[in-house]
């Protein structure tokens, strides 16, 4: 991890400019990935136990399908943490 | 569509209680998409690098999908009403705008 760092502290040369943003994760950026987990938490749990009390069928659906969204999205984003375990790749 | 018509369905049994009802329950998810959204928007410009922004951009556009959905069953459901304008307004506003296209600098 230290070393994985240091890698981008070099200065660049001519040959290595960088064309994008390396797919780093900055400190800024898991700030907001535990942000936008925690929201999609609880807006899972939340769809899923207001779809469980509700009376209309077409609401219910509606919630739920919210709900499952929601819960997919905080996959999408575990995953983001997950692929950090690759070397990141260059174009 | 001339004079204004409060334009809405038949509105589903909502129990008058203290406790949640259907209405409740879709209006608190209804805020919840637009609360998600606001904050997605805000999180996809910091994003540092490319993958990571589309992820976030992509959650933000399903998200923002989804609220209007349950607006749509909200609405089907008569727990929205919609009431049209008078068309004189309407017309003064466009009025208005068309004179002011004027000052628009590109030819």
């Amino acid at each position: 991890m230290d070393q994985q760092q240091q890698q981008f502290q070099q200065q660049p040369t001519a040959q290595t400019t960088m064309q994008e943003a390396p797919a780093v994760i900055t400190g800024k950026d898991l700030n907001y990935i535990n942000d936008m987990m925690a929201w999609n938490l609880t807006a899972a749990k939340k769809a899923h136990a207001f779809a469980q009390s509700c009376q209309d069928q077409d609401i219910k659906q509606a919630i739920d399908q919210a709900g499952q969204m929601h819960q997919r999205h905080y996959e999408q984003f575990l995953q983001l943490l997950q692929s950090q375990n690759q070397p990141p790749t260059y174009q | 569509m001339n004079q204004q018509q409060h334009v809405q369905n038949p509105k589903i049994q909502i129990p008058t209680t203290s406790a949640m009802t259907d209405q409740d329950y879709i209006t608190d998810m209804l805020s919840t998409e637009k609360y998600i959204t606001v904050s997605y928007s805000i999180a996809e410009h910091e994003a540092s690098h490319e993958a990571y922004y589309q992820t976030i951009h992509q959650a933000n556009n399903e998200a923002s999908q989804m609220q209007r959905s349950l607006y749509e069953t909200m609405f089907r459901k008569g727990l929205y009403g919609l009431t049209p304008t008078q068309d004189t307004q309407i017309q003064q506003s466009y009025q208005q705008h068309t004179t002011d296209k004027a000052q628009l600098p590109y030819q």
